[in-house]
Formats: structure tokens, sequence, C-alpha cells
């Protein structure tokens, strides 16, 4: 599969995919072909790959290669980590790795081709759906250094992997899992051959041969008993011993009576046994547990992709020194530290100096990449796209955005919600009422003489495990978190995202809430020629500084060249105000104001707002003004207005901003000159009116006021995150996001109902059926693990209830 | 019917066999990677052709 992009052949980088510079002329002859490339990084790649022999990688790949920086990093920094990590043997090093870049599965080709030429590397495999590679090296053959330049002259990031044991605990559950269905599947699968052979013979097969198969049957069975089932024996151990029997308790005790009691009856040579209800029993209740597994392996996965993002090295300016080579986790507030292009930034930084593209999307989900200048704040882990930037750092270790975000989420799911908690009670006095009812079934049946009572009370006791009621709720949440968290929401308590969907009145700050704190004049235009650009501006910013209106702050931020005296100022509410600059009156305002003193010539079209200035004749300027509403606030506001929320406005600010921006973004109840005190009391009078209170801040300002609010929800951006508390936070800038929360929070609660109606329906369904005795043992394990795979695919829905961002995608190319 | 108390265990030999393959198969990670090695047989057509060319000495080639 080869990617030809026929309309945009010249346009299109052949390595990357990227837009070609027109004025530039990088690229290659290749192919009897001259293709184009948007950077020297890319060329020398591209280069590097065709003159290693590897050129048929464009023949195979599926998708466009990452765009690569032409400067090669220090790479000899990592090879005291090699140093330091202790290897098995003494002949050769194991290292992992992980790379970044690789886009399709022919990267995966190339790398391991270009890497397995090297001398000195005894193998070298890429793992393509974890996106890490296992390095074995001949000890002193080959430095570490030499191997990560190879794979970066590929146009591959490579480093080696330390961080965080979490990822390969994960993975070895995995195996362990896998490991225990296998086994149950493979034995179980005979013992129900052989159960099928004796119910085919009904009464024909005689009494060795039954005695024969029994045996079997019971050899087979104990390794799924004591090798798959083993999870669930240990857990039910350690419920018993706390004293709180969980879910567990009833499936050991099922599995485990019932082979004893099929064991006892294979020996006494007569009554049933339940070899194949045991492994049934167990093969279906591990792949139910597989499955919430992989919701959680999926959860941790995205989590995990962060703290892949911070450097191992870092770029330090030392004074007299130049720039040296040190690992970022030496870094210290204060230290200024170098970035360049294609780098990503080793600690929460400052701007010192330079401007450049930074994409933040590995932490705050925002897809496009965000222009910092001097003075704007970086994040630890986000990447640098196209100029070197100076920063100095600000926060490191703890304190850092990345391992807030992980604490963060951490405690988000650690901490159990109150539905949680309920169902996890409920469940365990469910058990000890099945247990009961089983025992009472048993004892009843006994007394009456059925000789299947215990084939009946081993169907009771399993039919009506709570295993479905236990799980209806977490795993809704940890499906809903982990897909939030790929938005660059993070949920620190789950009992918001539950109580959000059903709350009426949401309440916004003002400001860095709604407001964004820089208002800014955009552009300027001169109507009359002899007016000097700087002149109007120099007059608008001497009449404004006698308004409050907040577009007046767009003109107050700036210095004047001139300093005009103004005198008779006089104001019209909001719309505009005139004064006198040395015998001329002039006036300032909107464009209804203007007209009402000047004739206006010109009217120019615009989106944003503009403020005309005008003498008594005509008018002289327009400017625009960029407004520091926050992205997508005027669309939540509508949205919740739209889903029968009622949305208020909470300021301390003055009456004339607080309604401008009302009015603004839509928002009918706008209270001002409140005192946070005042905030408190608002909140307090609308819950002891009976309602529940969503509060929208940034989390810094209005922390008490959040706390007090039902759920709380911050749109601090992340690197306020440190210092912003409350329930729900939003890493982009981007407010519109809010409405994902409140859509997969409704999701979520449906999600929930239906789960806990189907483990109920089924559990109490099922119950007087299998005390009647119309369940035989296998059924009720097929049942019971039925009930739970339902519930966790149904919780597994809510991944996708989110629109998916979309990647690059080959689709989108032709194929040649 | 006396042959299935030979046929039978001869079954569950097998089936031993097949637990402790499949257990092996696990453990060096045989299912850790579901998706790149599904690719990667596309692109070893040309594999022969190019290591002779290449033929190098020692050059391990085990995919694990």
């Amino acid at each position: 599969m080869t990617i030809i992009n026929h309309q945009k052949q010249d346009k299109a980088c052949f390595h990357c995919g990227l837009e070609v510079p027109s004025e530039k002329s990088w690229g290659i002859d290749f192919d009897g072909c001259w293709r184009a490339m948007c950077c020297p990084g890319c060329e020398a790649v591209a280069k590097a790959i065709i003159d290693n022999g590897l050129s048929s990688f464009y023949q195979k790949r599926t998708a466009y290669s990452e765009q690569t920086d032409s400067i090669p990093s220090e790479l000899e920094y990592y090879d005291n980590v090699q140093d330091e990590s202790n290897s098995p043997s003494t002949e050769y090093i194991e290292t992992t790795l992980i790379i970044e870049g690789i886009t399709c599965s022919a990267c995966v080709w190339l790398l391991e081709r270009h890497v397995r030429q090297l001398t000195g590397v005894l193998s070298f495999s890429v793992n393509y759906a974890t996106r890490r590679a296992l390095l074995k090296t001949k000890k002193g053959a080959i430095r570490l250094s030499e191997v990560l330049a190879a794979i970066q002259s590929v146009g591959y990031r490579a480093f080696p992997y330390d961080s965080g044991k979490q990822f390969e605990v994960l993975q070895g559950e995995r195996k362990d899992f896998l490991s225990r269905i296998g086994v149950a599947v493979f034995c179980g699968m005979q013992v129900m051959m052989i159960t099928v052979g004796i119910y085919m013979a009904g009464q024909d097969i005689d009494a060795d041969m039954l005695s024969f198969m029994k045996w079997v049957s019971a050899f087979l069975t104990l390794p799924v008993l004591l090798f798959s089932g083993m999870p669930f024996l240990r857990s039910a151990y350690r419920d018993l011993e706390n004293k709180r029997p969980g879910m567990d308790v009833p499936v050991a005790l099922g599995i485990g009576l019932g082979f004893a009691a099929s064991l006892f009856n294979t020996f006494n040579g007569q009554g049933d046994t339940y070899y194949e209800s045991v492994c049934m029993f167990v093969v279906f209740l591990l792949s139910a547990r597989y499955v919430e597994f992989l919701t959680r392996w999926h959860a941790v996965n995205s989590s995990e992709r962060m703290s892949q993002a911070i450097p191992l090295m870092a770029k330090k300016i030392v004074e007299n020194e130049g720039v040296k080579q040190v690992s970022a986790k030496a870094l210290q507030v204060g230290d200024v530290v170098q970035i360049n292009p294609g780098e990503a930034v080793p600690a929460d930084a400052v701007v010192l100096e330079g401007s450049s593209h930074v994409d933040e999307s590995i932490l705050t989900g925002e897809n496009h990449p965000l222009h910092k200048k001097v003075g704007e704040s970086l994040l630890g882990g986000s990447h640098n796209l196209d100029n070197t930037l100076i920063a100095q750092v600000v926060c490191v270790g703890e304190d850092s955005t990345l391992s807030t975000i992980s604490r963060l989420i951490e405690r988000g799911h650690s901490e159990k919600p109150a539905w949680v908690e309920r169902a996890d009670r409920y469940a365990s006095v469910f058990v000890l009422l099945v247990i009961l009812v089983t025992v009472g079934t048993a004892w009843g049946g006994f007394w009456q003489g059925n000789e299947n009572w215990f084939s009946i009370a081993l169907s009771v006791l399993v039919v009506t495990c709570p295993c479905a009621l236990s799980l209806a709720t977490p795993t809704a949440y940890t499906a809903a978190m982990s897909s939030l968290f790929d938005k660059g929401i993070i949920i620190t308590k789950g009992t918001a995202l539950e109580k959000l969907a059903t709350i009426k009145q949401v309440v916004f700050d003002k400001t860095g809430t709604l407001t964004q704190g820089t208002m800014s004049i955009e552009n300027c235009e001169v109507f009359k020629s002899s007016f000097e650009q700087q002149e109007s501006v120099d007059i608008a910013i001497g009449l404004e500084q006698f308004s409050d209106h907040p577009i007046a702050r767009a003109f107050k931020q700036q210095k004047p060249v001139v300093v005009h005296q103004v005198v008779a100022v006089e104001q019209k509410n909001g719309a505009g105000l005139s004064g006198e600059i040395k015998g001329i009156r002039y006036y300032l305002g909107s464009e209804n104001y203007v007209r009402e003193y000047s004739t206006l010539t010109a009217v120019k079209q615009s989106k944003g707002t503009q403020v005309y200035l005008a003498n008594e004749e005509r008018v002289l300027a327009v400017f625009e003004i960029h407004d520091d509403i926050r992205h997508g606030a005027r669309n939540i506001v509508q949205w919740l207005k739209g889903r029968g929320k009622y949305v208020s406005l909470l300021s301390g600010d003055k009456e004339m901003p607080v309604t401008w921006l009302a009015k603004k973004v839509g928002i009918d109840d706008a209270m001002f000159n409140i005192t946070p005190q005042g905030k408190l009391d608002e909140i307090d009078r609308l819950q002891v009116a009976g309602k529940q209170v969503v509060m929208v801040g940034d989390g810094i300002n209005d922390a008490p006021v959040l706390a007090k609010a039902d759920v709380s929800v911050s749109v601090s951006g992340a690197s306020q995150l440190a210092r912003s508390s409350s329930d729900i936070l939003l890493m982009s800038d981007d407010m519109e996001s809010l409405q994902q929360v409140f859509q997969l929070s409704a999701k979520m609660n449906g999600v929930i109902k239906q789960n806990m109606l189907w483990a109920l329906v089924y559990n109490i369904g099922a119950l007087p059926l299998a005390m009647a005795g119309y369940v035989e043992p296998w059924q009720a394990a097929l049942g019971m693990s039925v009930s739970s795979l339902v519930v966790v695919l149904n919780s597994f829905r809510l991944r996708f209830t989110l629109p998916v961002t979309k990647v690059r995608d080959v689709t989108e190319l032709s194929r040649g | 019917m006396d042959s299935l108390y030979f046929l039978i265990p001869v079954s569950v030999i097998l089936v031993g066999l097949i637990v402790m393959i499949f257990l092996w198969a696990v453990r060096s990670g045989q299912f850790d990677d579901m998706e790149g090695p599904a690719h990667s047989i596309l692109h070893e057509e040309e594999k022969e052709k190019e290591d002779d060319a290449a033929s190098k000495g020692g050059d391990d080639h085990d995919a694990n």
C-alpha cells in the first residue's frame, strides 16, 4: 500500500504528509521521481532510510510518518541509564525502549530491520500494540546511544523506559488471566465431551466405564478448580477473614462444594456429579472478569501514555558554561532550560525568550498547537514544535502538572462513589441471603426426600450470585472516567459525575472563568488620511481612562505615545463617552453612539466588538477589540439553557462589565458586586431552597465557593491544575468540553440504572426457578456469567459515546 | 467399548500437552502484540532475498 497523494503531490511532504513550504526546495530523488519534503529533518530521514536499503518502507507503509526534527538530541546521557540497569546475564544487556512516532505496521518493519543491522545488537523486537521495544545487545559491543541515534536517523524517537511499573503489572495480570482462561477452556472442553458421552449412553453404560469416565472428569476438573479458580478461592478466603462476604464467597462455595460432592459421589459410585458445571462456571466467570479487566486496562493505558511525556534529559543553560545536558529529574525551580523544536518540555516552565507553537494535546486533549510567547507558561511533557525556547523552570517533582494529573486520576479511580459503596454493602447482605436461601433449599429438599436436593441447592447458590450487581456501577464509572480523560477532562470525584446530570442550577463565576482577563486591540483602521494611527489610539486611550466598561481595559493596558489631557468628559451608560482634547470634542463608543453625534461614512463588518472614534464632523477611526470571553462559553451557555438548565452568573465585579458579559454569553440572571461571602450565601440560599448547584469557576480565586457547591467544575486549564480544587477539571481552555461531561454523566446514569435493573431482575427472577428445581447447575453457571458479561459490556459502551478525536488518517489519502 | 479405556487417557494426555503449549505461549509473550505480527507477515516477502544479500554472520532474527 503506497500513499500517493495525486492532487497534492507537490504540496504534501513525501515523508510526513505535512504541507511543503512553497519557497523551499527540500526533497530527494526517489523511484525516478522528485519527492518534495517539508523540512530538512524529513529529508535527512528519508535519505537515511533509502541509503540503508530500506526504501521499500515507502511501499509498505499505510500512514505518513511523523515529522522529524533535524537536530539530533544528545543521546550519550542514556548510556548511564543503561549502565545502571542490572541485567540478568553478563553477556548481553536487555533494555526496554519506548518508541514514539510509530504510525503504521511498516514502521515496525523499518525499525526492526534497521536496528538489527547494527553490529552488537542481538535482537530487537517492537511491540506494535504497546509501542514498546525490547533491545538485546552484546555487552560492550554497542552503546545504547548508538542504537538510539540509529532509531532517530530513520525518524523515530526512542527512550529507555524506566518509569512506572504499573504497565508491567497489568501486562502480567493479563498473561495470568489468559493462562487461567486457557487451562479452564481446554480442560473444561474435555470434561464436557465425556459428560456428553455419559448423557448419550443413558442407561446403557456399564458401571465400570461410568466410574472410569467420572474419575477422568475429576482429574481434568482439578486444574480448573485449583489453577483457574484460584483467584475466586483466594478472594473468598480473604473476604471471610475480613468477615465481609463479597461476591466471591458464593462462587468459591459453588465450585468448591460442587467439586467436593462430585468427588464424594464418584468415590461411592452413586449420585450425580457436577464436574462440567464447575468447569463452565469457572470459564464464564473468568471471561466476564477478563472483559472487566480490559476496561481497566484501557483506562490505565490512556494515563500511562502521559507518564512517557516527560523526557529523561534536559538542556540546562548554565552561566558562563553554555548549554549543559542534565537529567530532567535533577532540574530545580529557577533553572533555565533550552527547548529545541521537536523536543518535549522537561518541566513546567515560563518562557523567557522566543516564541513557538507548543502541542499540549497529551496533557489537555487540545488538538491545536498553542502559540506561546515570553511570559507564558509551558507544561512539562508538552511538545515544542517550531522554534527554540528558553524557559525558566517553575515547578518540579510532586508539584508538576504531570504528577498532579496522575495523582488526581488515581484519586478519582480509588475513591468509591456512594453508589458503589452501597452496591457493595447490598452485595454483602445479598451474599448472606443467598447462602441462607441455599441452605434452606437444601434442608427443605433433603427432608422432603427429594433426591436432587444437592443439585438444586447448588443451582440456587450459583444462579443468585450477585456478581452483576457488584459490577453494575464500578464498570460504568471506569469506562466514563477514562472516556472523559481522553478528552482532557479529569474527574476527581466519581460522585460528581453521578450527580451532574440531575442538577438543574448552573452558576458561573466571571473572572477567570467566563473571561480570561486579556482584552486587546486587534486592529485599528483610520478613515482620515491625515490622521495618524498612533494619534487615534492615543486619543482613545486618553478617553477610556474615564470608563469602567470592560472594553476600556483593552485601551487601558496600552501605553500612549503622547498623553492627552481630557476635560469635560460625558458618559453615556455603556454605549460610549465623549471628552475634549485641545478644544476638540471626541466621541468614542459603539456604532450607534457615534452615529448620534457624527456622520458615519463607512461601516466595517466585523465579527468582534468594534469601537468607533469620531469628532463632531466625521468618524476618524475604528478599533476592533478582541474580547476575552473564554472559547466555547457562549455555546455552552446556550446548550445548557437548551437542556432546561437554569444558568446564572455570580461576580464580584461592577455592574457594567458583568451585565455586558452576561448579555454577550446569553445569561439572563447576573449578579454583580458580590463579596466572596455573598457568593457563599447565594449558593447556600439556593441549596436551602432545595436546589443542587453546579458551580463553574477557575478553581483558584473561588475555591471556597466551589467547595460549597454540590458539584464543582474548574476551567483553569492544565497550567493551574495543582492549585485548583474541584470535582471536575477541564484541562483544555475550551469550555465547550463541559458539554461532554454533562452528556456522559446522563449516559452513565442511564447505564448504571440499566445495569442495576438487569442485575436485580435476573437475580430475583432466577431464584424461584432454581428453587423449584428447573435450573441445572450448568445452566445456572451460564446464566450467572452471562448476566455479569451483559453488565460489563453495557458499561463498556460508554467509551464510545463521545465523538472520537480524529487522528491523521490514511483513509483520507488515496491509494496508489 | 474397551478402546475407550485407551482413547480417553490419550485425550487427557493430549489436553495436558495442549495446556502446556498454551501456557508456554502465553508466558513467552505470543499474545502480547495481537496487531503487529498480523501486518508484519506482509512485509517479509523479500526477506530471504535481502538476507542473502546482506548475509551477516550471527544476525539473530528471532522475533521474540
